[in-house]
């Protein structure tokens, strides 16, 4: 049976998009037949992570009705198919979001997990993500701004009685002025699932359009994502470390002239 | 590791310096505080006292380990070193909040200088480091390794001439070797900003990978130079390590990991995770949390206020059963007013999965005519009573999702009339 899990935050910014595009490579690489797709019609951002706009079929024209939903799934990085939402301001204004629930039920066949990235606050659009899924993962960021969003976010998922899985918090960066890990459990009361660090290689990986799982498998982000994937599958992962040099073959290297 | 980020005393690429001399000078003025070593997403720290290495952390490792693999990493070109200055008073206060990262006691902090510079120069820098001395005054310089390339502006790097320690005041005149800047007049360049002391902004500690990121980008940037003046002054005005500490330990953790940290008081794991203190890992009061971060929890009617505005989707299971009991009622009652209904049976079954729909079944028992009237025509009287019984359910479905009266359609009504 498909899982339908919707990545959702309430806040902006605080890195949905990339870990839905992330962690639908992740599942797939661990074989799970997994489709990500992307709800934010307004701001539509996951082809660009992906490295896949310019699509001629998106979610814009499903929605608009000009277009079946079969027409609209690509193949994305890693073997995750990928419905794109569009870009175009033309496609917005002919959409009609009623139409979201019969594109997924179609969507749901001969699909193991279908990852839907919600777009920030709790508009309509946002609600019919939600209301779609049968499960959340919630991502937040440690400060208080965010935390306060996703706690709104929570409220709505449990009266439209979507099951939560957990809260990821991303851009950690362990300092004393965020919340820690315990307070976030405590407000949310909701368990985190994953911390992903602050990490530099995210938007390097953003600008070469390349999802960073595949561009830096050894970042620690990527590692974060691999074992939050593999724990939603009930997967055994073991991190990618950094390249390690001993002591030893450095001074070899110092000998032989390299420095 | 938790350690104070401050203004740094000395930047450089590790390219451009020569990190195991670093390592002997360091130890020769007895430095205290830490160094941060910076390869990019992994990050690394070596804590001071007295000019030896007491603690160390390098992305997933710890103490020996850590120190391995920073020697690894100073090989690479782009990896940025960065000294910082604490005061001596302060040290072993650092040094007990990163037990989990102190080297082992017989780690022999000459071992691994010797192993850089490759020469059997751990005895004679024993011999000599007998009482290190904390940096005081700016001291007379002399240059005896040779000194790395000066750095040309149109390659913003960042550069520092060896140094000396104490032993160097037995010197009357500095002995300046060629190519060095004059140090009767030491330039101190400003050193990239970086964070002072952690504030509330939302990204406060992105600014030190940032700032070293805009120095290798920025071509007009002049050449920034520390010489030995520069750092024992800034040594010596030591900037106050914030009240608030810092570490950028960034790798991952996975859930069960989380769980065990939360339930344990005290940690000393290998874990890039920060440990919890005991007074974290209590239960905590959720409203005095919400209350001192000003979060406001979401009213119910605030709730559905906002889903009134979305025409379908699926609730809360205890909302459903309470639906379910309340349509029933309603359905009963409003059959009973129908002429020769002697009675009635509702159930009302409602499927939330992914939207609320139903399946009404209705059992009426009609008070009846004699087998004649039935064989002529009574079978019209019953549907028509059919066909007036699911009006009322479905005038009493709209009653009831006044807001979302479409909602009649997913119902599906059942009449057995008897």
């Amino acid at each position: 049976m498909t899982r339908v899990i919707v990545v959702a935050s309430g806040k902006g910014g605080v890195g949905k998009t990339t870990i839905t595009a992330n962690l639908g490579v992740a599942l797939s690489t661990y074989g799970e037949e997994t489709l990500v797709l992307d709800a934010d019609v307004a701001m539509a951002n996951l082809e660009l992570i992906l490295g896949m706009e310019g699509k001629s079929v998106t979610l814009h024209d499903v929605l608009s009705g000009d277009a079946s939903i079969e027409d609209a799934i690509y193949e994305g990085p890693g073997g995750v198919k990928v419905v794109p939402a569009g870009i175009s301001l033309e496609g917005l204004r002919k959409i009609k979001l009623d139409r979201l629930e019969d594109a997924l039920e179609t969507l749901v066949h001969n699909i193991d997990v279908l990852l839907i990235d919600a777009p920030a606050g709790l508009e309509k659009d946002a609600l019919a993500s939600i209301a779609a899924a049968q499960e959340m993962i919630l991502v937040t960021t440690p400060e208080v701004p965010s935390i306060s969003d996703a706690l709104k976010t929570k409220i709505i998922a449990n009266k439209l009685g979507v099951d939560i899985i957990g809260v990821v918090i991303n851009r950690e960066l362990h300092d004393k002025t965020f919340l820690t890990i315990n307070e976030i459990e405590t407000i949310l009361e909701v368990p985190v699932i994953a911390v992903i660090p602050d990490d530099p290689e995210v938007s390097r990986a953003a600008a070469f359009g390349e999802p960073l799982i595949v561009k830096n498998p050894k970042s620690p982000t990527s590692n974060a994502i691999m074992q939050l994937g593999a724990d939603l599958i009930g997967e055994q992962y073991q991190p990618i470390e950094p390249d390690k040099k001993g002591v030893i073959a450095k001074l070899v290297e110092g000998l032989l002239g390299r420095r | 590791m938790d350690v104070p980020i401050t203004k740094p005393s000395l930047v450089s690429y590790a390219d451009d310096l020569d990190f195991a001399q670093l390592l002997e000078n360091l130890l020769k003025e007895g430095h205290n505080g830490f160094m941060r070593i910076t390869q990019d997403a992994e990050e690394g720290f070596i804590i001071f006292k007295d000019g030896r290495q007491v603690a160390a952390e390098y992305g997933r490792f710890s103490r020996s380990e850590a120190i391995e693999n920073i020697t690894s990493a100073v090989e690479n070109r782009g990896t940025v070193i960065e000294v910082f200055d604490l005061k001596k008073s302060h040290i072993d206060y650092i040094i007990d909040v990163n037990k989990p990262f102190l080297l082992e006691a017989d780690y022999d902090v000459y071992k691994i200088i010797d192993e850089l510079k490759g020469t059997g120069t751990a005895e004679e820098l024993e011999s000599s480091v007998s009482e290190p001395k904390p940096l005081s005054e700016p001291e007379p310089e002399s240059v005896p390794e040779p000194e790395p390339e000066p750095v040309t502006e149109s390659e913003p790097e960042l550069e520092m001439e060896p140094e000396v320690g104490p032993e160097s005041e037995s010197e009357s005149e500095p002995e300046p070797e060629p190519g060095t800047e004059p140090e009767v007049e030491p330039e101190l360049e400003p050193v990239p900003e970086t964070e002072t002391e952690p504030t509330k902004e939302t990204e406060p500690v992105s600014e030190p990978e940032v700032e070293a990121e805009t120095t290798t980008e920025t071509e007009s940037e002049p050449k920034k130079t520390h010489l030995v003046a520069d750092y024992i002054t800034t040594a010596q005005n030591s900037v106050q390590p914030a009240s608030k500490d810092q570490s950028t330990d960034q790798t991952p953790i996975s859930r069960e990991e989380l769980r065990e940290q939360l339930k344990t008081t005290q940690t000393e794991t290998t874990s890039e995770v920060e440990p919890e203190t005991a007074a974290q890992s209590e239960p905590m009061d959720r409203s005095k949390l919400l209350e001192k971060y000003g979060i406001k929890e979401m009213n119910e009617d605030d709730v559905d206020d906002l889903l009134d505005d979305y025409k379908g989707g699926s609730l809360n299971e205890d909302d459903v059963e309470k639906i379910e009991l309340t349509l029933m009622n309603k359905i009963k009652k409003s059959i009973f007013g129908i002429p020769k209904i002697k009675g009635t049976e509702v159930m009302v079954f409602l499927d939330n999965t992914s939207d609320l729909s139903g399946y009404i079944n209705i059992i009426i028992e009609y008070e009846g005519k004699g087998l004649l009237s039935r064989l002529m025509g009574e079978s019209k009287d019953i549907d028509n009573l059919r066909r007036q019984v699911i009006n009322i359910v479905q005038i009493e479905i709209k009653k009831s999702f006044r807001k979302y009266p479409e909602i009649v359609d997913k119902f599906n009504i059942n009449v057995d009339i008897t």
